[in-house]
């Protein structure tokens, strides 16, 4: 969270790669409207088979790349030479493991249904994210030890979600899983201290356990934990110093520090609120005397700030209004 | 004969997760004692040591443990040491039991088609059967005001208590208000359509104006009119805003719409109102207190409407509204909304954490709620006289790290702590051996 750098700085320099999966309601267009009933797939059903035909093209891919390379220059002179596939590469780093699969999911039907899949297929699951019935599978997942990244307390928005239980991430920890808590939510990410304190309430995690699992845990999810989620001599200087238990509501961030940079601090956002005061009048007295000395006015426009999710897709336009 | 115990004994381990409602509680047969509790009036009173006793529903002692010198035998005791004691909290302007799975259209009955819809009532679609109900309950919160969405004039709301088995047993008030969404004065207009749509827009929105105008006019003149008048729904359901029997709930955020909608509604006679959404209410703080128009303050748990105001302008709009004096209650609305309502104690909690006491901020999810909805005699606080209901909590019932919830009460029933999350809870922890 490099809060004014450009998008290329904000990355996590040696950072493995990854790609995120879907699986549910989403990707069988279950919400989209009675007009989104032919593309495939429809059904979990269709998803499975989208994944194993990817996998399998895939490896296929990666034969018929393989075999061209070792012709000779001579060979390859006269010899068809298989299309580069972007997508296809993508895949076959899934299965040399140099790219880290992170899966949208809920039910356990469709949780083992990947799993199964990646064992055929020989790749691996890092992380299953949302994954509120992951308590269902958390014994198949511990097996294979696969992450498990999920909402606090989210139940009954969708059909998906309706055996969602806040106890989840509870069940998952004392089976012995990498939880986290995680949210699509702009607003509920920036009190995700808030949402694992739940955990404590819902489950009877200690309040260290609570704390992992928006600190040291998600780190480990992400293969960052060298460097980031706990403080340590040598890790990265990203801090926070709270005014009362991270863990209360009555809890609020006194000082951010990312990269060992000052970010925020509950005394220069004051300064911070009173340059915008002063950047306000400034420009309402401008715009006042402007309108005397006889300027053309216009009507006030609303600007709306807009809100992006995981399944924001198409959707620009509504977001604009 | 062994074997036949044992299988009873199974079905009987099996009953809570077959029970996903739970049974409402009977009516209370023995009068309750809570003693060693740390009482919460609701009120902004707390009282250390508390005894409240009650019996038949209502409360016959609330204060002070010392100041409670009836024989105590015939009691069925409750020990509240070391435990905190709440009003049960209520949740205002709500789709609980409306929708039950807001992405499956056949459980929503939240918005009836139409602009103008003065007659519908919320009450007869309130599902006393919906699962979500009682994860509500285990965090404190007992009663709610079920609300129709969308429109203009959406419909009437109610108030519920939340441990019934239909919704005539649910009924705290009937039809208590109703509800105007007020036309956006800034109009959004989306980025592919043309200047002739933001013109519609603006008509379109001249039109609804105009329309409510009318109604409410007619609805003014048509309750003059002698016994015997052509029955007219929608005006005879506006009749009790004029005489202030009803109050009407003005969704409105932005400032300027706070305004137009109070003085269209008190130019029109309407007696009570009250804001509902209220995001820029302190923007518009001396015109509330002027006006002594009530906030029913939406979600605070939301981010600055606009990039320059201040990163804690939500949470801190309840301290705002209180500084100023001006009357406020906390709801919750948006998405996810009615599964969501278990947060509200957290949401009281965060008006703590920016500005209010603690226990302003619990009287603003209990006494005022209560008495903006008009069942303050009853509800909203644990005074003697009043109805038992209430919350038990072995921890701040505010923080979600201390939130604890032993047992809780309606009108003197003990009510159950099972929902189907619990059972389910218990179902997996004994799949892998771990309870």
């Amino acid at each position: 969270m490099r809060w004014g750098a450009p998008a290329e700085a904000m990355k996590i320099a040696g950072a493995p790669g990854f790609i995120k999966f879907a699986l549910g309601e989403n990707v069988k267009q279950s919400n989209w409207g009675e007009q989104n009933v032919l593309r495939f797939p429809q059904t979990r059903m269709g998803t499975e088979q989208v994944f194993i035909d990817a996998f399998t093209r895939a490896k296929e891919y990666e034969k018929e790349m393989l075999a061209y390379s070792k012709l000779s220059k001579k060979a390859q002179a006269t010899a068809e030479a298989p299309r580069r596939d972007l997508e296809l590469e993508a895949l076959v780093e899934i299965l040399h493991d140099t790219r880290h699969i992170t899966c949208h999911s809920y039910v356990q039907s469709e949780i083992n249904m990947l799993m199964n899949v990646a064992d055929r297929m020989n790749f691996k699951v890092n992380t299953f994210t949302h994954i509120l019935e992951g308590y269902k599978v958390a014994d198949k997942m511990k097996a294979r030890g696969v992450n498990a990244s999920t909402f606090s307390d989210w139940w009954a928005y969708k059909n998906e979600v309706k055996d969602a239980i806040p106890f989840n991430a509870a069940i998952m920890t004392k089976e012995g899983l990498n939880v986290a808590i995680n949210s699509d939510d702009a607003e509920m990410s920036r009190r995700l201290n808030q949402e694992a304190a739940k955990s404590v309430k819902y489950g009877g995690l200690s309040e260290e356990q609570a704390l992992r699992l928006v600190t040291i845990n998600p780190a480990k999810m992400l293969h960052l934990d060298q460097h980031m989620g706990s403080i340590k001599e040598g890790k990265d200087a990203d801090v926070v110093l709270w005014t009362d238990n991270p863990l209360s509501i009555y809890a609020k961030a006194a000082y951010t520090f990312v990269d060992g940079r000052e970010l925020f601090s509950l005394e220069s956002d004051l300064a911070l609120r009173a340059d915008i005061a002063r950047e306000r009048e400034r420009l309402v007295q401008r715009m006042l005397t402007e309108k005397k000395a006889g300027a053309t006015t216009r009507p006030p426009v609303a600007k709306a700030n807009s809100a992006w999710h995981c399944d924001t897709l198409g959707e620009e336009k509504d977001l604009a209004e | 004969m062994r074997f036949q115990f044992t299988f009873a004994l199974a079905l009987l381990g099996a009953l809570p997760a077959l029970a996903q409602v739970p049974a409402p509680a009977g009516p209370q047969a023995k009068p309750v004692l809570i003693t060693g509790a740390t009482l919460h009036v609701g009120n902004g009173t707390v009282v250390p040591n508390a005894t409240v006793a009650f019996a038949q529903g209502k409360l016959t002692y609330a204060g002070p443990a010392s100041g409670f010198t009836a024989d105590k035998a015939g009691y069925e005791a409750v020990d509240g040491t070391g435990q905190d004691l709440y009003p049960g909290l209520i949740l205002p302007n709500t789709t609980l039991g409306l929708t039950d799975v807001e992405s499956i259209r056949a459980t929503v009955d939240e918005q009836e088609v139409g602009i103008l819809n003065p007659n519908v009532r919320s009450l007869i679609a309130y599902n006393t059967d919906s699962d979500v109900l009682p994860t509500l309950r285990v965090n404190g919160v007992l009663l709610a005001q079920p609300t129709p969405r969308g429109g203009l004039l959406t419909g009437q709301s109610s108030v519920v208590q939340l441990d019934a088995w239909n919704w005539q047993d649910a009924v705290v008030r009937a039809d208590e208000g109703q509800h105007l969404s007020w036309p956006q004065l800034i109009i959004r207009t989306n980025p592919a359509e043309d200047a002739a749509a933001l013109e519609r827009r603006q008509k379109a929105r001249e039109t609804n104006l105009r329309d409510l105008e009318q109604l409410f006019g007619e609805a003014a003149a048509y309750r003059q009119l002698p016994a015997g008048r052509r029955e007219n729904l929608r005006l005879t359901a506006l009749a009790g805003l004029f005489d202030g029997s009803k109050t009407l709930y003005l969704h409105a955020d932005y400032g300027k719409e706070i305004i137009e909608s109070v003085r269209f509604a008190k130019r029109l006679g309407v007696q009570k109102v009250a804001v509902v959404g209220g995001r820029d209410a302190w923007m518009v703080l001396d015109f509330l207190k002027q006006n002594d128009v009530a906030v029913v303050v939406s979600r605070l748990h939301a981010l600055p409407r606009r990039d320059a105001d201040d990163y804690d302008q939500p949470y801190k709009l309840p301290a705002q509204l209180q500084a100023a004096g001006i009357r406020y209650c906390l709801d919750y609305e948006g998405s996810q909304e009615a599964p969501g309502g278990r947060n509200l104690a957290f949401i009281a909690g965060t008006a703590a954490a920016f500005g209010l006491t603690k226990e302003q901020a619990l009287t603003a999810v209990t006494l005022a709620p209560a008495q903006l909805m008009g069942i303050d005699k009853a509800y909203g606080s644990l005074e003697t006289g009043k109805s038992a209901t209430l919350v038990l909590s072995k921890g701040d019932l505010l923080d979600m790290r201390t939130n604890n919830v032993t047992a809780a009460f309606i009108d003197g029933r003990r009510l159950s702590l099972e929902t189907k999350q619990t059972a389910l809870n218990r179902k997996f922890l004994t799949k892998y051996g771990l309870n």
